[in-house]
């Protein structure tokens, strides 16, 4: 390689979000509109690290009542029991209806947990300054961003249980106070890695290139 | 250079034309799967649900409830309702709508399985041909929708247990039911509207006897203890009953002809008395047990009734009489009046008929019908030792000549026996029987031998004696309590309580197992 | 502030590592991949503006109907119900779940819609030689929009439920389910056919003074 591995920013230059056109700031300014497509253009993601951070916070609290209150009440005639999401998983299995458990299973519970612990192990390594493992890493966070969207399978299951079994007084099911905290943990943790620049991953060592290169 | 030619429409349109396919087909069917839309004003909606509550006929769903709402004067609900494709038919004048919810009425609960399936709307065709698509109603389900048959009106004074629903029997099988009943206009009887359904409504006949049949009917009369029940749903809520006598050869009744509803099977069949005659009967003794209606007979067959007790004390003698008032029908002894010949009227011969009656010692007397209610009646018989009397016709009420009852008659038998052993002459049997009596002491010793065989005899007596008293045991325990019938009575309601313990334990595994309810007992997982 | 443009179109950073780089001329359906993140930064669609209108009209008229028919039903002793995706959403909002349901009508019937509508006006907005700038505005937010539209998670969702509730009641599967099946795919496949850069390179600039001749693009290079 003839000319030294560079950033962007390095150079000066920020990249919009929105439509990819490279342009450079005004003389001081860290933000800038671009020419292009008028959107807001700045080095890195807004305050990337501190809003990720309070996303993955809120989202690690919301988990607790997520899954310790029950997200669904059935009422049968003369009794009514609640779910949570737990106990959802476990009620679906069955010799043949297998699959759908651990679909719930994956869905509600090792995903949501497993974005808010990749995003944090992201943002503690990027802190550090790390400069190991940037492909794994990076590849970490496309799968993060990939997958978060289908959290929300549950959400969508208890909605149209609820909104399907209505046959008072044989069985009627409500969805319970569980469900709007599992819906922000979704929703935080999908905000927290929109939020996280994945930049961050290599501006350490692009700063380490540059500086040995 | 590009070359921005443009190329033919390529493949990818393909997609959006059979998406305005699928599209257009989905609206279509759906405008086609829709048929005429009906609105249906009611009191109450409850138990009704807005997309989901269907309107059954016969028990086919054919339309289903899409709105419900309150009137402008907020007294009434409408209820918007989207009918299936080709009822258009339908919903014309006379059709009937009603809401099917668990209700018990006189005869039964009816709607149980809406408890389950949810309350729906049931409906009857009417008869026009005149399109109607707005509609009131009705408040309870009509009792008989949809079956043939025909309405027949009951008089009767009293409504009893009576009510809508009431089954009617045609011997012992239900055949139809009361519809309804109204107070006449004069507030003397009542008019009861009652359905009975084909095959059976031909057996109603102008001859036909209507009669309640409600409960048990348990009469004590002079003729004794009469039961009489048609079936267990009638001793619980009351039911109407009809036969018509046999022989009769007429037509079927014409739908809403009306019949008389007597109290019992009896009263139904008592022969109407065409010509009633007022008598009159003097009794010198107590009439206790005779009471108004009770039968006079003649040799066992009732030719009358008793249509008036009273006492009578003659002031200047003291006196105490009871006359009774009888209304006989001497038509029913069998003397067939044919027609009489000219010259001669009824009356005369009636009056021949009696006054011969009466040489040959016809008399009336006070007989106890049955030891079991103390009921009394009047029995008319031939008495030839009865001192002669005649029949005075310028009396009114006429007066029949009476002899005293057998009470009386065992009173004056016993006083002359007690004043036959008053003149015995007891003294010189007394002394006579000392005589014998030394005589009889020396018997004794030879008597004592023929004693021992007697008492071989006796015990032989004894042990008949007690299988007499078992087989009295017996018999008494057909009549008490513990016999065959109230053994079965007490089976029956063992059975009963078995059969609510299981339900409770039913219930109880429910309240534990509710989803047993949908899903059977745990281990069927599907 | 207007940030200053460079005077290369071809340069571009990766939007994963910033990696400064030239994008090479790329023939239809070839994609240019990061040296460094392996992160895909463009890949070239054929036919893009026809393909993306085509399937953006098919996603709409689709979309219409699967929220407009009913989309399950279940039937258990006799007893009926069905609901759309919005019945669903509706059922929350009774059950005094307020914010879970504007996240479901968000997710399953807002964002959709406004991901196939943006689409189809800046498919066809583009159609023109310099498409004008509320293109480029609609094309903006259509970023965001798409990673809240949630059809597919819902299918899946809807799916799950069905089969929960086919143990004990009789489910019928309404014209909605299927029409929402194809709309999974449609979408997936509009978003694919859609070519960015056909927009920007012609779009009309925010401010069309700082235009150069850079925005003559990739795709003429390609071209030639």
């Amino acid at each position: 390689m003839s000319e030294p591995v560079l950033t962007a920013m390095q150079r000066g230059l920020q990249s919009c979000g929105a439509c990819g056109l490279l342009s450079s700031p005004a003389r001081g300014e860290g933000i800038g509109r671009c020419p292009r497509c008028d959107e807001v253009v700045a080095f890195r993601k807004r305050d990337s690290i501190s809003r990720t951070w309070a996303y993955l916070i809120a989202a690690a609290v919301c988990y607790v009542p997520a899954n310790l209150l029950p997200v669904l009440r059935t009422t049968t005639v003369g009794s009514s029991w609640s779910d949570t999401i737990l106990q959802g998983v476990v009620l679906l299995w069955s010799p043949t209806g297998w699959p759908l458990s651990i679909i719930v299973l994956v869905a509600s519970i090792i995903i949501p947990s497993a974005k808010i612990l990749s995003l944090a192990y992201l943002l503690v390594t990027v802190q550090r300054g790390s400069i190991r493992n940037n492909d794994q890493r990076l590849r970490l966070y496309r799968a993060v961003e990939f997958i978060g969207r289908w959290s929300m399978v549950d959400v969508f299951v208890d909605t149209f249980t609820a909104a399907l079994v209505q046959l008072q007084p044989l069985m009627s099911v409500e969805p319970g106070p569980g469900l709007v905290f599992f819906a922000a943990v979704v929703v935080l943790t999908m905000l927290a890695a929109d939020s996280f620049d994945p930049r961050l991953i290599w501006d350490a060592a692009s700063s380490n290139e540059v500086r040995y290169g | 250079m590009v070359s921005k030619r443009k190329t033919r429409p390529s493949l990818v349109w393909v997609i959006p034309i059979i998406a305005a396919m699928v599209g257009a087909w989905v609206a279509v069917a759906r405008i086609l799967s829709a048929g005429p839309e009906i609105r249906i004003t009611m009191e109450s909606a409850s138990g009704l649900d807005a997309g989901t509550t269907k309107i059954n006929y016969r028990g086919v769903a054919v339309g289903t409830v899409s709105k419900i709402r309150l009137s402008e004067d907020h007294h009434h609900v409408i209820v918007t309702a989207q009918m299936a494709p080709r009822t258009e038919g339908f919903l014309v004048e006379g059709t009937q709508f009603w809401i099917v919810r668990p209700r018990i009425s006189g005869a039964n609960v009816t709607g149980l399985g809406t408890l389950i399936s949810g309350a729906f709307i049931g409906m009857e065709i009417g008869d026009s041909k005149v399109p109607k698509r707005y509609f009131v109603a009705l408040e309870t389900p009509p009792v008989v929708n949809g079956q043939i048959g025909r309405f027949f009106v009951l008089k009767t004074p009293d409504l009893g247990s009576l009510d809508a629903g009431t089954p009617v029997f045609f011997r012992h099988l239900q055949v139809g039911q009361v519809a309804s009943y109204k107070l006449d206009a004069d507030g003397q009887s009542f008019s009861l509207r009652v359905f009975v359904k084909a095959p059976y409504d031909r057996f109603v006949t102008s001859n036909t006897r209507f009669w309640q049949s409600s409960g048990i009917n348990l009469q004590l009369t002079a003729a004794g203890l009469n039961v009489e029940t048609q079936s267990l749903l009638s001793i619980l809520i009351g039911g109407v009953a009809f036969e018509t006598p046999p022989g009769s050869t007429l037509p079927p009744s014409a739908a809403n002809d009306v019949f008389t509803l007597f109290a019992n099977r009896t009263d139904a069949f008592a022969p109407a008395a065409r010509n009633p005659q007022t008598y009159e009967l003097i009794f010198n003794e107590s009439v206790r047990g005779l009471e108004v209606g009770a039968p006079v007979e003649f040799r066992g067959i009732q030719i009358g009734e008793v249509a008036d007790v009273r006492a009578q004390i003659d002031l200047q003698t003291f006196k105490f009489s009871v006359p009774v008032t009888i209304r006989l029908d001497p038509e029913r002894l069998g003397v067939n009046l044919l027609k009489p010949r000219p010259g001669i009227s009824l009356v005369s011969i009636r009056r021949r008929l009696i006054d011969s009656l009466v040489a040959h010692g016809v008399r009336a007397q006070l007989q106890t019908g049955s030891l079991l209610t103390g009921s009394t009646f009047v029995e008319l018989d031939v008495f030839p030792d009865a001192p002669p009397a005649k029949v005075d016709w310028s009396q009114n009420p006429v007066r029949l000549p009476t002899v005293p009852g057998q009470l009386e008659a065992t009173e004056k038998s016993v006083n002359r026996i007690i004043k036959k052993i008053d003149r015995m002459p007891l003294e010189q049997i007394g002394n006579e029987l000392q005589k014998t009596l030394t005589d009889l002491d020396r018997t004794v010793v030879t008597a004592r031998g023929t004693l021992e065989t007697a008492q071989g005899t006796l015990t032989t007596a004894k042990g008949t004696l007690e299988s007499a008293h078992s087989t009295l045991d017996n018999a008494n325990s057909v009549v008490e309590p513990g016999s065959v019938q109230t053994q079965e009575l007490d089976h029956a309601l063992h059975e009963i309580t078995r059969a609510a313990r299981s339900v409770r334990v039913l219930a109880d595994y429910l309240e534990r197992h509710p989803e047993a309810l949908i899903r059977g007992k745990t281990g069927e997982a599907k | 502030m207007y940030n200053q443009p460079v005077a290369d179109a071809t340069l571009i950073a990766c939007p994963h590592c910033d990696l400064l780089q030239h994008l090479p001329g790329l023939a239809s359906g070839a994609s240019a991949r990061c040296p460094r993140c392996d992160e895909e930064l463009y890949r070239r669609r054929a036919d893009p503006l026809n393909r993306t209108l085509a399937l953006s009209i098919a996603a709409a008229i689709l979309y219409i109907v699967a929220n407009t028919v009913p989309m399950l039903g279940l039937t258990l002793v006799g007893r009926d119900a069905s609901t759309t995706v919005m019945g669903g959403a509706q059922e929350l909002w009774q059950d005094g779940q307020a914010p879970v349901a504007l996240l479901v009508v968000f997710t399953a019937v807002l964002a959709p819609a406004l991901q196939v509508g943006f689409m189809l006006a800046v498919a066809l907005g583009a159609r023109r030689e310099r498409p004008p700038t509320w293109v480029a505005t609609l094309l903006r937010y259509h970023r965001l929009i798409r990673t809240w539209s949630m059809v597919e998670v819902m299918m899946l969702g809807v799916l799950v439920a069905l089969t929960k509730i086919a143990d004990y009641a009789t489910v019928i599967p309404g014209p909605a389910l299927f029409v929402l099946g194809a709309l999974v795919f449609l979408l997936a496949a509009m978003q694919v056919s859609f070519d960015p850069r056909e927009v920007w390179d012609r779009v009309e600039w925010a401010q069309p003074a700082m235009r150069g001749d850079a925005a003559a693009g990739v795709k003429s290079e390609a071209a030639r």
